[in-house]
Parts: structure tokens; C-alpha cells; sequence
């Protein structure tokens, strides 16, 4: 019995030095299937969720995405949109844009950027709307999360 | 000469030249395979004398685990060399791109964040409620991708369990580092139950993580955000926040270490290593006290920088299970009385044999995650002195 | 309804303050449910309390400055003290370092319940998510009793989850447990500490 544990336990090392032999050369490979498993994805609330709409204007583009109400278990009570303003020249251009992020026909709320002074406004037009969480410059537009409160849990 | 060989563990390559170079001609070949991806290319002079010197390095550095018989002082070379050469490159990487080691919050909402394994412990809960990972990062490609460090870390821990946190963390080598720089501990007797606190902190961040779907200890406790990067100070909370991680970085990695010559952080703080305990009873190798050679001279309890022997060890003739199988332990005892052990095999058989798989194993891991920082620091270095930039 | 739909967030919030607490005391099934009801008992009065305030003042007044800022970053401050007290300077071990032993499963004949006590003031005071959607619930109610009415039966249904805390107390006799729990919860206070600390300074630097 001893001598049949002993033999197992150094196939298990015997394995161990396999798997650190084997990690490296597949790696990539590794990393590939493991991207493949359904929970391989960014929490929403990290991510800003996928994009619901893409607007083309002339000088930018305006992505906007679903509204985020992550919470651990089941929807939380309040959450956010993510609006994202990419503009198709290397010279910024001022934004004033009314923005309906849930697709009924009513504006929701109107944001102005001034990309000289690096701002950003944004007026309120639902009362589920609330004010700007995050919001930043990047590379070559801006990305604003919009607090909203989650209707259908009031209801 | 006698007395030299007397003290030499009962290792078969121990004192014996010949044993122990046939024993590194595989990671002689293997380190070249790795290091030179296959199709060495020396056309650059400053990336040959990279090369050679991380390949010799290391080489030699096994060479001396095999010769002499001692693992943790080898060892300790390549894991502090990795911690430093890592913040190196991360911070000149950070001042080339951002031109700080701050990132803002454009690279938060635009999920540019690099993944440290630390990371692991805060998602798992999130990733089995949610099916996602509460982390702003890239999945794939990119630095330090997700499902790269997950890998890596899942693997690691199969094949060498918590010696991930002494073979492969690199951010332990810190805190090796500063405990050793004094000979003798100036704290003594520091009580082992201290590392029961990491099990609290991992109790608490991965609730919090799962509450706030944010990793907290990122957020607001990790320590080595001291030599990689950190959120902009642009309100009272991000300054609490720098105040909070570099106080324990001043306290945790460097003033306890170098006092207690213990790895403080890791053993009270890093919730990780208190996930990476559990790896420890899946995995093959362990530590073990030989009762008939052990005299109970509490050497090996003084020496092991995580808190992972007491007294109730030598009862048990086993390290707890937050052993990190690092080496020390068994390189302090003069009865030889302490080994790396192989789950199944009697206690204080094969002895030679159960060494060298396990150092074989846990030294290449340490060797190929370590070469990358550690080769693009010292062609860094070689760019500083030949050209005068870094770049 | 909105008690049992949401009650899984009041876990999670007040959880980390009662979890390692009663982690932390090694304590029977018993002695857990007293604990756990001495701090649903601290929160149901708060609960209370902050419904007859808010059909007074009116629920605008939580959304203040002075309320996010004075009263829960005091709160917090207050449960802070209480949880780094309990588990720091009340556990022996950890007072006499150099010479630990063992560590007894209870800690003295006289318990006290400060802990749970306080927590469950704070907790209940630190309006979660689903406490600010009870105040707007009660709010749509048009009088007074069944405002009071909606908070009780909104407490009622979140305290469901609280059940299964009681059978913390199955888990002792383990020192390494009682360690963790302590620590957990000291950890706790300090991180509570901190929020109290920024909420004060973004009031009055404000």
C-alpha cells in the first residue's frame, strides 16, 4: 500500500512539473479558451455596458450605451449611462447634443462640452436623470456616465 | 574538508560538482528554449548582453541550489531582482506614456487598467453571481491581460500551490528584500497567529468587492501601489486613500520586515496569499518535520518569514498550511530534519529525488515569469550607460 | 415586497458588521440569535424613527449635506470606535503577544452588546439603496400610520435574510475562526472610520 502511494504521489509531482513545462508554450492558447467562457467579460458597471445606439454627425460620432443598473444580485436601484463622443477630426469640436438614451421618443437630458476649457454640463430634462458620476477626456473625445435612478424598481 | 561535507544537507547532488551540472543541463536547455523565444536573435549587442546575463545568472543561481544544497537564498536573487525590475520597468512605462505614475479616469472608464493576480481573490464571488468580472481591464491582449494572469496563477498553483507567493508574486521579492537586511531580528517573537489577519482581509474584500462590484483592496488598501501606479489625488477620498497604502507599504513591506525579518504584508495583509493557503492542500509538494532527526531548536520557527511554523509543528511534523515553501526553513536546520515532502511518499524517503522536482519545477516557473522584467531592466541599464537615456 | 425584494442588499451592506462579529465570539445558536436580534432590534428602531422624522421634515432632508455628511460620517465614526474596541483591546491574545497559548472560545462572563447594538444603529442610520427606495415608497402613502405601517412591513421582509446569520454560531470551537473574526471586525472599523472621515472633511471643506 505504501509503495502504491508512493508511486501515485510521484506521478502527481511528475504532473506538476508537466503543467509548469506546458504553462508557458500554451499560454496563449490557454488564455484564448478561457476567453471564451461566458463570465470572461466586464461587469457593465466597469465596462459601461454595451452600446444601444451609434449617432454619425459630420465631425463626431456619439455612442450611446445601455442603461447600467449592475448590481450583485438581481438590478440595483440606481445606475448610470454611458455617453460617448468620439470625433472624427484630430481638432475637437464643441458638443451640444439632446440625447434620448432609452429610445422614446422624449430627450432625456441635453449635455454641452467645451473642449478649450475642458468641460463638461448637462441639463436634467426626466426626473429619473440625475447628474454627471464620471466623466473624461480621452484620446480623442469624451466618455460621461449620466446617474439614473431605476424606474421599474419604484414601480 | 570532512566538515564542510558533514554539514551538507543529504542531498545527492549536494558537494558533488558532476551530479549537479548533468542535473542543470535540462534547465540549461529549457531556459535557453524560453528566454530566446525559440529563435534566438543576438543581431542587437545590448539585447545579446541582456540575454547572457539573465541566462547566466540564472543557471548559475541553480547550479548553487543544486551544489550546496540551499534553496532560499538562490531563490530570494531572482524573486527580489523580479520585484525590483518589474516596478522599474512599469514606472518608466507609465512616465513614457502618461508622463506620471498616476492614471486618471479616462483609463478607468476606458478599461486600460493592467491586472495584478492580486485581483483573483475580489473576483470570484462577482464572476459567479454576475457572470463578469468587476475589474476595468482587458480580457485579452494588451498588458497584463485577465485571462492571461488567471492562468497563470490557476496553473501555478496546481504545480507548486502557495510557492506561487515565494516563485512567482511579484511584489513578494519587496518584502524579502528589506527582511533581510538586518542579520537579527530586532522584533522577536512575533506571535504566529498574526496570519490568521489575512484570512480576515480576504473575508472582508471579497464581501466588499462583491457589494460595492469594485475590487476594494485596489480601491483603497493595496500597498504596492507605492511602486506601480495609483488614482490622481483630486479629492479628500483619493488623498485618505494615497495616505492609506503608503503608510502600509512604509509599514508592512519595509519598517516590519526589516525588524521582524518576516514578510509582514504578505502574511497579514495580502488576501491572496490567504486564497493561495487553500491551493496549498491541492497541490503535490509540502513541508516536513522528521520527529526522530528534529530537536526542537526552533531555528526553522525564528526563520520562516511567514508565520507558518509554531510549536504545534513539531507535534504535527507538518508546516500550516500558509506555507509558502520558500525554502528557508529547510536550509536553517542543522539536523536536516525539516524537507520538501511529496504527498504520499513515507516522511524522509526519496528525499534527493522530492528536492529536485519540486525546486526543478518551482525555479523554472520562478525563471521564465521573472526573465521578461528582469531582461528589459538590465537592456534599460545598458541603454542608461551607453547612450545616456533610458529609452 | 420591496422589504423581500431588496433584503439581499441590506444583507450585504450590514453583513460585513454583523458577520465577523459574531465570527469573532465563538458563540452558540443561541447566543447568536440574541445578537442578531439585539441588531435587527437597533435597526427596526431607527427604521422608525427615521419614518416619523421623515413624514415631519420630509424625505428631502436625508438628501442633505447635513445628513450625509454630520450624521452618518459621526455614525460611522462611532460604530468605528465600538469595532476596533471590541476587537483589538478586548482580545487577550493579542494583548499579551508574546505569550499566547490558546485562546478561550468564550471571551468573558459578562458579554456585552455593543457590537451588534450600535451596528445596528448605524447600519439602519447609513440609508443603503434600499432604504432611500422605502423612503420614497412611504413617501407615496398619504398618512402618517401607514408610512410607519409600510417601514414595518418593509423591515419585516428584509429581515428574512437575517435568519440564517443566527446559525453562525454552529461555527466554533475553531480558534483559527475567532481570530478571523475579530480581526475582520476590527479591520472593519477601521475601514468605517474612513468613510465617517471623508464624508466629515467633503462636508466642511464644502
Amino acid at each position: 500500500m505504501k509503495k502504491i502511494f508512493t508511486v501515485l504521489g510521484f506521478i502527481w509531482a511528475a504532473i506538476c512539473l508537466l503543467i509548469v513545462l506546458t504553462m508557458f508554450p500554451g499560454l496563449d492558447s490557454f488564455s484564448k479558451q478561457m476567453a471564451k467562457l461566458p463570465f470572461m467579460k466586464i461587469n457593465p458597471s466597469l465596462s459601461g455596458g454595451d452600446v444601444a445606439k451609434t449617432i454619425e454627425y459630420e465631425s463626431y460620432t456619439v455612442n450611446i450605451h445601455k442603461p447600467v443598473f449592475a448590481a450583485l444580485i438581481g438590478e440595483s436601484s440606481r445606475g448610470f449611462v454611458q455617453v460617448e463622443w468620439i470625433w472624427k477630426d484630430s481638432i475637437p469640436v464643441p458638443v451640444y447634443d439632446s440625447v434620448d438614451f432609452n429610445m422614446d421618443l422624449t430627450t432625456d437630458f441635453i449635455i454641452e462640452i467645451d473642449p478649450l476649457n475642458d468641460t463638461i454640463k448637462i441639463v436634467s430634462l426626466q426626473n429619473n436623470v440625475g447628474e454627471i458620476e464620471a466623466s473624461a477626456r480621452t484620446g480623442n473625445g469624451w466618455i460621461a456616465r449620466i446617474g439614473l435612478i431605476n424606474e421599474a424598481k419604484l414601480e | 574538508m570532512k566538515t564542510e561535507l558533514a554539514k551538507l544537507p543529504p542531498y545527492n547532488t549536494a558537494g558533488h560538482l558532476w551530479k549537479s551540472l548533468l542535473f542543470c543541463l535540462p534547465m540549461f536547455l529549457i531556459l535557453f528554449m524560453f528566454l530566446s523565444g525559440g529563435r534566438p536573435d543576438f543581431s542587437d549587442i545590448k539585447f545579446t548582453v541582456s540575454f547572457l546575463i539573465v541566462f547566466i545568472l540564472f543557471n548559475y543561481l541553480f547550479f548553487k541550489i543544486l551544489y550546496t544544497g540551499k534553496t532560499d537564498r538562490y531563490r530570494s536573487v531572482i524573486f527580489i531582482l523580479y520585484a525590483v525590475f518589474l516596478s522599474f520597468i512599469f514606472i518608466l512605462n507609465m512616465f513614457e506614456t502618461r508622463d506620471a505614475m498616476t492614471f486618471n479616469s479616462a483609463d478607468m472608464l476606458q478599461c486600460n487598467i493592467p491586472f495584478c493576480h492580486l485581483v483573483i481573490s475580489m473576483i470570484l464571488i462577482p464572476a459567479a453571481l454576475t457572470n463578469s468580472i468587476i475589474f476595468p481591464g482587458n480580457i485579452m491582449g494588451g498588458f497584463a491581460p485577465i485571462t492571461s494572469m488567471i492562468v497563470i496563477w490557476g496553473l501555478s498553483s496546481l504545480a507548486i500551490g502557495k510557492g506561487f507567493c515565494s516563485w512567482g508574486c511579484f511584489y513578494g521579492g519587496w518584502e524579502d528584500g528589506f527582511s533581510r537586511i538586518r542579520k537579527k531580528a530586532k522584533l522577536k517573537n512575533v506571535n504566529s497567529l498574526f496570519r490568521w489577519f489575512a484570512f480576515a482581509v480576504l473575508l472582508l474584500v471579497a464581501i466588499s468587492s462583491a457589494v460595492m462590484l469594485s475590487p476594494t483592496y485596489c480601491d483603497w488598501i493595496c500597498p504596492f501601489k507605492a511602486v506601480t501606479e495609483f488614482e490622481q489625488v483630486t479629492s479628500a477620498e483619493t488623498l485618505i486613500k494615497t495616505i492609506i497604502f503608503s503608510s502600509l507599504f512604509a509599514g508592512l513591506v519595509v519598517i516590519l520586515p526589516v525588524l521582524t525579518k518576516k514578510r509582514m504584508q504578505c502574511t497579514t495583509l495580502c488576501p491572496l496569499g490567504a486564497l493561495n493557503s487553500f491551493t496549498n492542500k491541492i497541490n503535490a509538494f509540502d513541508i516536513r518535520i522528521n520527529h526522530e532527526q528534529c530537536t526542537q531548536c526552533r531555528n526553522c520557527i525564528n526563520a520562516c518569514p511567514t508565520l507558518s511554523l509554531d510549536e504545534s509543528s513539531y507535534k504535527t511534523g507538518r508546516a500550516h498550511f500558509t506555507c509558502c515553501k520558500c525554502g528557508k526553513c529547510v536550509d536553517v536546520c542543522t539536523k536536516h530534519a525539516i524537507n520538501y515532502h511529496i504527498k504520499g511518499v513515507p516522511v524522509n524517503k526519496a528525499q534527493s529525488a522530492t528536492r529536485i522536482l519540486f525546486v526543478f519545477s518551482a525555479f523554472l516557473f520562478l525563471a521564465i515569469f521573472a526573465s521578461g522584467s528582469i531582461q528589459m531592466g538590465v537592456y534599460k541599464i545598458i541603454n542608461l550607460i551607453t547612450t545616456g537615456s533610458l529609452s | 415586497m420591496l422589504g423581500l425584494s431588496t433584503g439581499t442588499s441590506c444583507l450585504v451592506f450590514c453583513g460585513p458588521v454583523i458577520v465577523p462579529y459574531i465570527l469573532g465570539e465563538g458563540i452558540s445558536v443561541k447566543q447568536s440569535f440574541i445578537e442578531v436580534m439585539v441588531f435587527l432590534g437597533s435597526r427596526f428602531l431607527v427604521y422608525m424613527l427615521l419614518g416619523l422624522l421623515a413624514a415631519i421634515v420630509g424625505q428631502a432632508f436625508f438628501k442633505t449635506e447635513l445628513y450625509g455628511g454630520i450624521v452618518t460620517g459621526s455614525a460611522y465614526i462611532i460604530l468605528s470606535v465600538t469595532l476596533v474596541i471590541y476587537s483589538f483591546l478586548r482580545i487577550k491574545p493579542l494583548c499579551m503577544l508574546k505569550n499566547m497559548h490558546e485562546i478561550p472560545g468564550n471571551q468573558t462572563d459578562r458579554r456585552t452588546l455593543a457590537v451588534p447594538l450600535v451596528g445596528g444603529l448605524v447600519t439602519g442610520l447609513s440609508l443603503c439603496p434600499a432604504l432611500l427606495l422605502a423612503f420614497t415608497g412611504a413617501a407615496a402613502e398619504g398618512s402618517l400610520f401607514r408610512s410607519i405601517l409600510f417601514f414595518v412591513l418593509f423591515f419585516a421582509g428584509t429581515t428574512v435574510y437575517f435568519v440564517p446569520l443566527i446559525f453562525l454560531g454552529l461555527i466554533q470551537g475553531k480558534n483559527a475562526i475567532h481570530i478571523i473574526g475579530k480581526a475582520a471586525a476590527g479591520i472593519a472599523g477601521i475601514i468605517f472610520f474612513t468613510k465617517g472621515l471623508i464624508l466629515l472633511i467633503n462636508y466642511f471643506s464644502i
